[in-house]
């Protein structure tokens, strides 16, 4: 069963036969985690670094911010069982414009507060596949190790 | 050269839009158009006029009372009047405009990864983004600049197969290295989807604002007016939303003075993309609700 997690959602799953996939990755951010020891694996596809820009946006949709996605993320996770200390996580896209002023680089401010975030809670960003300007899609499987990413370049694991 | 014309020929095959869509566009350059014009002009167009009340009818307000029973009758000058005035001259246009080149911007166009209908949900998102601009900023735009959001990437329709005929992909060329997708259009054909946009938008009369909003949605430059700064802000954003990404991803070029001369801040840009993501939905339902009345 192939499940599409679009931008400002995320899935969590114990299922075997789940599979999860982000498409198209832009700007946004999509957190794959895996858990081998619970078979739990998920995925979160955010937009935007900080729901301090929108508030009523974050309260209609926490999935769309790192912020208050993330968190929601790995308790739901780790209500399925799946602790930190044994989860992996894959982070894709961060993609930008061309952009020397950075003013559009949400990309790059999307990872940076990803990767805070996880750091914060102890997780540790197993694989990566960020930046550029090419939107991705990423599919993670239970039970494989890595997950696909696909971009306008290559498709390659995660 | 030879190919440069052939797009021009095929520009020009392209289905003219009514001349009620060209009044429109003309009366929304004088920028003070009379209601009474704008609502006699509607008139000659039963879709856009049936579309209208309905639309109006779905908006906060009530019509205003008159007629010989207190109210004005369903379909009658005055309702409609009310109608326009209730949307505005901005929202009218965009919808006359949708009208009409929905059509054209549904079918997938696979030379720019885009499925069927994203050109289409592109141009949506991006005309939303110019609603929600327009709350933001303190700067006037002019009334055709919704219209000129949801039109900037038509251009690509026509482009499309011409890419496809190359067999040589902007993309393929922008995947080995950093290259903004309009310049690697430009090597290959001659010329970029923004200037064939504008191309169609002045072969169809639709006026000088949404054709130079059109052209310069890429690469605004210092000078020009807000609306063509406005598109450019409006595409990115709608991109970021997630909205219209295809092969050429986010391989554009941006320019932040845009985001200055307007006097939108960073989290101003990030409220946008998060404010469009959330009303896009019922953009595209209400929009969609607009296919179905012309197919």
């Amino acid at each position: 069963m192939i499940h599409q997690v679009g931008i400002g959602e995320m899935r969590v799953t114990d299922s075997s036969e789940e599979v999860l996939i982000a498409s198209p990755i832009g700007a946004g951010i999509a957190l794959a985690l895996r858990n081998p020891a619970a078979r739990v694996h998920g995925l979160l596809h955010f937009m935007l670094p900080d729901s301090a820009a929108h508030p009523r946006a974050a309260i209609e949709n926490p999935c769309l911010f790192a912020d208050t996605a993330i968190p929601a993320f790995l308790r739901t996770a780790a209500a399925l069982g799946a602790s930190p200390a044994e989860s992996s996580i894959t982070m894709v896209g961060g993609a930008q414009p061309i952009d020397p002023t950075e003013f559009f680089a949400v990309g790059a401010r999307n990872q940076a507060t990803a990767r805070k975030i996880l750091w914060n809670n102890g997780m540790r960003i197993e694989s990566e596949h960020v930046g550029g300007s090419s939107a991705r899609t990423l599919r993670i499987e239970p039970g494989k190790e890595r997950g696909t990413v696909v971009t306008q370049e290559r498709e390659g694991e995660a | 050269m030879s190919t440069h014309l052939d797009i021009i020929r095929d520009i020009e095959t392209l289905p003219a839009p009514s001349p009620v869509v060209v009044k429109l566009a003309a009366l929304a350059g004088e920028r003070h158009a009379d209601v009474a014009e704008l609502t006699s002009v509607i008139r000659y167009d039963p879709v856009l006029r049936a579309h209208l009340l309905s639309q109006a009818g779905r908006l906060p307000g009530e019509p205003a009372s008159s007629g010989t029973n207190g109210h004005a009758s369903p379909g009658s000058a005055a309702h409609l009047q009310d109608a326009v005035v209730l949307m505005g001259m901005a929202q009218v246009l965009d919808i006359a405009v949708m009208l009409h080149a929905s059509e054209l911007m549904m079918p997938a166009l696979p030379a720019y990864g885009l499925v069927e209908g994203e050109l289409w949900r592109h141009g949506i998102a991006a005309s939303l983004a110019i609603e929600v601009i327009e709350g933001l900023i303190s700067v006037d735009l002019s009334p055709g600049t919704q219209a000129a959001a949801f039109l900037h990437d038509l251009g690509k329709v026509v482009l499309s197969s011409w890419i496809e005929q190359g067999g040589t992909a902007p993309a393929g060329a922008s995947r080995s290295r950093q290259a903004v997708f309009g310049r690697e259009e430009l090597e290959v054909l001659g010329v970029d989807h923004a200037m064939v946009g504008a191309r169609i938008a002045q072969h169809w009369g639709l006026g000088s604002e949404i054709v130079t909003a059109i052209r310069g949605h890429h690469e605004p430059s210092a000078g020009e007016e807000g609306s063509v700064q406005a598109v450019g802000v409006a595409n990115l954003a709608a991109k970021v939303a997630g909205c219209g990404l295809g092969a050429e991803g986010l391989n554009l070029g941006a320019d932040a003075s845009a985001c200055g001369r307007l006097g939108i801040t960073c989290q101003d840009f990030e409220f946008l993309c998060a404010e469009v993501h959330l009303r896009l939905p019922a953009a595209l339902q209400s929009a969609g609700r607009l296919v179905g009345a012309i197919r």
